[in-house]
């Protein structure tokens, strides 16, 4: 099972797996439609260290349901690492034949409900592995919003029986950015549901703030970080990182601060280092 | 408004700053394209259109990030944040990209940002969207295999060009426009070797360009030597006209045609 403190797969990794396996308890792989790119990759660490699978590609919240080769390469992928569980965004990238790369929130209502659940109650089938879903950045929402963020997904993870990938920093930048209370977020949201966290370091440009995976973890969201460790029953903490970065040194100290707070609320035997 | 309505239409706000401006300018033309009813418009126009148009771009750069952005970020480093978005959301009137379309798009929008520069910077915005189209054009071209003919030439996969400005500056994915302008008339040589998908990027002198430039069709080892001596006395170079060749042959810049493989 997946638990501890993980980071998000880099292609920087490769070369240092003793010093990947000495530092992290799992790892997250950002899923790559070849297998044969998946196998070159993650290669020395498969069957190492556990990895979890995180897709980005599948809209599940698109009215149509995602394309069936994609569903198939993340089958493979969660097959070839035997993932202990597979993610993907609670959000909307498609519709018809536009596709973006960028993450749309759903309006907050029971027909967008209706709908991602039901991509996710077949994806798990497909899979036949547990789905975690992720909460995405968003500076807007279709107006004539039924429910909050949290009592949408709330509703959501419950009708389709999953857990959450509770990505602390965009929570936070949402927070910040639409102004509403995260702790009221945080709390609508069933504890044993919360299964896996996201955090990274921000940035802001212009006034408007990026999740862009940078170096550096805000202390605001190390403190929310906590709030969930100490509150919810997630045992497993993620670095997000995909900028200043060229070798895994580079994310040693975010991940001394996440091992710290890993171990102050589960006691784990694992050192910081 | 159904769900597969609204996100039909937020798709194409996201990709189209006419139907954007044209939801918060003119909501009826809107209206009559999409087929909305007055309470759908409303809600529509209740968006912020800062946030839209800021989204608009980050869509767009997120794209240029995964197809096309190593050969765009020397032209857009000489922009402001503002100036590229406005550049980049103008580019897009008109071309609404439902998939990634901006490698095939690429030229046109170096063409675009050239043509829109102010006056005063004019002549730099052409020669660095230039380079980037010629980088680009490096990292695309179909690979060309060795010529018949025997001989030594530069090697097919190497491609080197000539620019008004000292390569160390325009080789930087950084571009400070007023040292720039300041060495504008220094002549700079660029070697470019692309590498699956990546390109990288050499200074060589003046003396290198001549001799490649001496080779651009396969020649004798006679006739390369002959051109390695000339420009070794030329440029009065501390080094051995054969030694010249010998680091561009062991460096794979020249190669050897069939039949020339073997001697020297
Ligand atoms: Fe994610
Ligand atoms: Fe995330």
């Amino acid at each position: 099972m997946v638990k501890g403190v993980g980071v998000g797969f880099r292609l920087d990794f490769v070369g240092q797996e003793e010093l990947v396996r000495q530092h992290v308890d799992f790892l997250e792989y950002s899923q790559k439609r070849a297998l044969e790119a998946v196998k070159a990759e993650l290669g020395p660490f498969i069957g190492q260290v556990p990895i979890v699978v995180h897709s980005l590609n599948l809209s599940l919240g698109s009215i149509e349901a995602p394309a069936d080769y994609r569903v198939e390469a993340l089958k493979q992928t969660a097959d070839l690492v035997d993932a202990p569980w597979v993610s993907e965004h609670l959000s909307y990238s498609r519709s018809g034949d536009m596709e973006i790369d960028n993450f749309i929130a759903l309006p907050y209502t029971d027909e967008a409900i209706d709908v991602v659940v039901g991509h996710i109650v077949a994806l798990k089938q497909t899979l036949g592995r547990p789905i975690l879903l992720e909460n995405v950045t968003h500076s807007f929402v279709w107006p004539g919003s039924v429910y909050t963020e949290g009592e949408f997904i709330r509703r959501v993870l419950e009708k389709a029986d999953c857990g959450l990938l509770l990505d602390v920093t965009n929570l936070f930048l949402n927070a910040e950015t639409i102004g509403y209370d995260p702790l009221s977020f945080l709390n609508a949201i069933p504890r044993d549901r919360v299964l896996q966290l996201h955090v990274a370091g921000h940035t802001e440009q212009n006034g408007e703030l990026y999740d862009s995976h940078v170096g550096g973890i805000d202390p605001k969201v190390l403190a929310l970080t906590e709030w969930v460790m100490n509150n919810t029953s997630c045992d497993a903490i993620t670095i997000e990182r995909d900028t200043d970065m060229e070798s895994f040194e580079d994310v040693l100290q975010d991940l001394n601060l996440c091992r710290a707070i890993y171990n102050k609320y589960r006691n784990a035997s694992a050192p910081a280092v | 408004m159904s769900l597969a309505e609204i996100q039909r239409m937020m798709l194409k706000v996201t990709i189209s700053p006419d139907l954007s401006d044209e939801l918060f300018v003119r909501p009826e033309d809107a209206g009559d394209r999409f087929g909305l009813e007055e309470e759908e418009l409303q809600a529509a126009r209740q968006l912020p259109r800062r946030v839209i148009e800021s989204f608009q771009y980050a869509v767009a750069h997120k794209r240029l990030s995964k197809s096309a952005l190593p050969f765009v970020r020397r032209t857009l480093s000489l922009l402001t944040y503002e100036q590229t978005k406005r550049l980049t959301r103008d580019f897009l009137r008109g071309r609404d990209m439902h998939q990634n379309e901006w490698a095939a798009q690429l030229a046109a929008f170096l063409d675009f940002a050239a043509a829109q520069a102010e006056p005063a910077r004019a002549r730099l915005f052409a020669d660095i969207t230039a380079f980037e189209k010629w980088m680009h054009a490096c990292a695309t071209s179909p690979a060309t295999p060795l010529p018949e003919q025997p001989g030594y030439c530069v090697a097919p996969h190497v491609h080197f060009r000539a620019f008004p400005y000292p390569s160390e500056l325009i080789i930087e994915e950084r571009l400070d426009p007023e040292l720039l302008e300041r060495h504008y008339g220094q002549i700079g040589y660029v070697l470019c070797c692309p590498d699956s998908g990546k390109i990288d990027l050499y200074e060589i002198d003046q003396a290198c360009y001549e001799l490649l430039s001496s080779c651009r069709q396969p020649v004798a080892m006679e006739a390369l030597a002959a051109a390695a001596d000339r420009i070794v006395r030329a440029y009065a170079l501390e080094k051995e006209p054969q030694d010249m060749i010998d680091e561009l042959l062991d460096m794979n810049i020249i190669v050897s045609t069939k039949g020339e493989d073997q001697g020297w």
